[in-house]
């Protein structure tokens, strides 16, 4: 071990293949792991790999990965002297962060005051209109959504921003509270549905106006800051294919940049948590209008799911960063030197994750018991999930259930083996998002960097690509038994099961497949 | 049907590809063409169709056009498909000339099967898909005697079945009302999204089987639909 672990316990306040995530890196620095679980989580990956575990509550997130108390409670008991607290759930609540701390342990993550300032969506748009980087036209005050004489005033601002606009959460991410709206009769109750949606997430249902920039690329960048107030930005990612605002594939660098804009972002988006005070790590969105002019977005205090392009790309750890920052040591290195390269990146990353969702009906939940499960390997691939065969995805959490990504010398290599990685991937039991992950890559439109946050929509026809899957599939299956059948030299309506051997140098080549065929298929 | 978005880049199907460099067709681009014999319906002769396989989709994949499957081809709309499989390994095979890699899975609830009825997972492309097969003559008899049932029957009643597991948030119809085909009924949530659910037809809504905040498990029924009103119907409208 080359460096003293910087904590002896810490507690991952998560599940999931970010848990997972968290635990390795603990390990691989010599670090004991707390999982939390709930009670559908009780055999999850997270909890299997880390040291010791502790119930936090039933599944629902209400009562268990959203309780701080709960929470609390677990650190308190298992002696943790830190808190690694993932993405969502409570990862941007400065209530938790400051509740941590008071029970002696410290927060990894940038601190409360931070997450108060940056988190709530609304102030970071202030803090980054003082620091002159342009923002995202909308309002900068939470909408009165409770209040009927409020009404009018919403109305007013929303038509000065224009419709279309889009209701957000204060205390939002990955788009839950989020609500497209194309007219002024719709704004009500979009702004309801939103907060709702918003108080249930995450516990706070304040919801603001923004005006929808399309077309326009969605760049974010990585940011590391250590308690001398030192902030360094470790390159962008391209976040642009998104349905439904939860992004589905991130890249790193972001393609088409020059190296001067590059430049330019990175110091915007280190102005603005500058001017925050940001400590540890953060993210800084921005959209890309097709003018080639950013425009901030908002800030997440929190490791992303997307950083491991950035790690792939960097060689940096985040969360070993995250873990020495937290513990009061300075930027690595490692991480001042990629700093410095970030505006010529030599390597690209792309990721793509797999959901528990149907790309072919509009991306709708499909969560179920997974009976079929093969994840890619090879030179350049790095996966990272918590699910193995026989898992239940379960109903009340975030529908992620693998990210497999890619690194190689250049985008068009790494589209290539992320082509063939995803050839090797196979998902029984529930329907992944895998079909249109295939899609993406061999794209030419994808290939050529075309990209905008209305990408799928513009190129993405589910219900054909279904249609035409379920017609392969059932001429297969068909073949497959008309074949057997034919084999048993059986009418297919006695539909009895094979008991003797037939003929095998009568049919040939189709007689291996048919034994084999039989011998997995209960009849 | 919308065959003519057919033709998007990857329609040709990514998997893995040929080597014989052999043109990959769409399985619906090949209209009326004669079928091509598979090795087995060369080695038995000319074939009998009582041989011909029903398959369709399972339930939780909603309803689809009946294919037909014998040997070396299938047949769906009235269009003939010629297709054969080629076996990779194990439970791998290949489907030719559409060049595209399958893979059968055991389905995970064959219990829930119907006799007679083989079910099948497929894996291709990506996509996960359970289709259930039948001798077409045994279907066939089974149609008939249904459509003889039904007979004299006009209007029907349906059932919403939920398509996903969850929470119910809030239900916007009660016992009595009248609503349109596409008319959202209730809100799902289910992995912290909200699911608008929709009727598939025009109804009087007959029962509601379930209540805000109440979870339901995929398949439970969620409400009843009963025919609406008769048109030409004498009584006064409400």
């Amino acid at each position: 071990m080359g460096v003293a672990p910087p904590f002896r316990r810490v507690l991952i306040a998560n599940r999931g293949e970010i848990a997972v995530r968290v635990i390795r890196a603990c390990h691989e620095l010599g670090i004991e792991t707390v999982a939390i679980f709930s009670d559908a989580d009780s055999a999850a990956a997270h909890v299997r790999m880390a040291d010791q575990a502790v119930r936090i509550g039933p599944a629902s997130p209400a009562e268990s990965y959203l309780r701080i108390d709960a929470v609390v409670d677990a650190v308190r008991a298992s002696g943790a002297d830190a808190v690694h607290p993932g993405y969502g759930f409570l990862s941007e609540r400065a209530a938790f962060a400051r509740a941590v701390e008071a029970a002696g342990a410290l927060f990894i993550g940038p601190g409360p005051d931070v997450i108060d300032a940056l988190g709530d969506k609304l102030h970071a748009r202030r803090i980054a209109r003082e620091a002159g980087v342009p923002c995202v036209p909308g309002t900068v005050e939470p909408a009165e959504v409770g209040r009927p004489d409020a009404v009018e005033r919403i109305l007013g601002h929303a038509t000065e921003i224009g419709f279309p606009l889009l209701v957000k959460a204060a205390a939002g991410g990955g788009g839950r509270g989020m609500r497209r709206v194309e007219t002024a009769e719709a704004l009500p109750a979009a702004l309801a549905a939103g907060s709702h949606e918003a108080l249930n997430a995450f516990g706070d249902g304040s919801v603001y106006l923004e005006r929808e920039l399309l077309p326009a690329r969605h760049i974010e960048v990585q940011l590391l800051g250590d308690a001398t107030g030192r902030v360094i930005a470790l390159g962008e990612r391209d976040c642009s294919l998104q349905r439904r605002h939860q992004k589905l594939v991130e890249e790193a660098p972001a393609p088409g940049l020059s190296s001067g804009d590059r430049t330019a972002l990175h110091a915007m988006a280190v102005r603005v948590a500058t001017a925050a005070g940001l400590t540890n790590a953060a993210t800084c969105e921005f959209l890309r209008t097709e003018d080639g002019a950013f425009h901030f977005l908002e800030v997440n205090t929190r490791l992303q799911v997307e950083h491991g392009v950035t790690e792939l790309v960097t060689g940096v750890d985040i969360v070993h960063e995250q873990l020495f920052l937290a513990a009061g040591r300075p930027l690595s290195e490692e991480a001042l030197a990629a700093a410095r390269a970030a505006a010529e990146p030599a390597s690209h990353a792309i990721e793509v994750r797999i959901s528990a969702e149907d790309p072919g009906h509009d991306f709708a939940p499909t969560p179920g018991r997974i009976s079929h499960w093969q994840m890619p390997a090879g030179p350049g691939v790095r996966v990272d999930t918590a699910v193995r065969v026989g898992d239940r995805v379960p109903p009340e959490y975030d529908n992620l259930i693998a990210k497999v990504m890619v690194v190689a010398p250049d985008r068009d290599r790494a589209l290539d083996r992320l082509g063939r990685a995803l050839d090797e991937v196979e998902v029984g039991g529930i329907q992944t998002t895998l079909p249109f992950h295939r899609f993406v890559t061999r794209n030419p439109a994808f290939r050529a960097g075309a990209l905008s946050t209305g990408w799928v929509e513009d190129h993405w026809r589910g219900e054909a690509a279904f249609e035409r899957a379920e017609r392969l599939a059932r001429l297969a299956a068909g073949l497959a038994q008309v074949s057997r059948t034919v084999a048993m030299g059986a009418t297919p309506a006695a539909h009895e099961t094979p008991t003797g051997s037939p003929d095998g140098g009568r049919y040939g080549w189709a007689q291996a497949a048919i034994e084999a065929g039989v011998d997995r298929w209960p009849g | 049907m919308s065959r003519s978005t057919e033709s998007r880049p990857t329609a040709g199907g990514p998997t893995i590809a040929p080597t014989t460099g052999r043109e990959r067709a769409d399985v619906q681009s090949a209209p009326g063409e004669a079928a091509v014999p598979t090795p087995e319906g060369a080695a038995t002769g000319p074939k009998p169709t009582g041989a011909a396989i029903r398959v369709t989709l399972a339930p939780e994949h909603g309803p689809a056009p009946v294919m037909t499957v014998e040997s070396g081809r299938a047949s769906i709309d009235g269009q003939s498909i010629p297709a054969e499989l080629r076996w990779v390994a194990g439970d791998r095979a290949r489907l030719q000339p559409q060049g595209v890699e399958v893979q059968f899975l055991e389905p995970a609830d064959v219990a829930r099967v119907p006799p007679g009825v083989t079910r099948r997972e497929v894996l291709v492309e990506g996509w996960r898909l359970v289709v259930e097969m039948e001798p077409a003559a045994r279907a066939e008899l089974r149609e008939r005697a249904s459509r003889a049932d039904r007979a004299g029957i006009r209007r029907v009643a349906s059932e919403m079945h939920a398509m996903i597991p969850g929470r119910v948030l809030s239900i916007a119809v009660a016992v009595g009302d009248a609503v349109e085909a596409g008319q959202a009924v209730m809100i799902i949530e289910a992995m912290k999204m909200q699911n608008a659910l929709r009727v598939p037809r025009a109804g009087i809504v007959g029962r509601v089987a379930v209540a805000p905040g109440g979870t339901v498990e995929l398949g439970d029924l969620l409400i009843a639909l009963e025919p609406p009103p008769a048109q030409p119907a004498g009584e006064a409208a409400s």
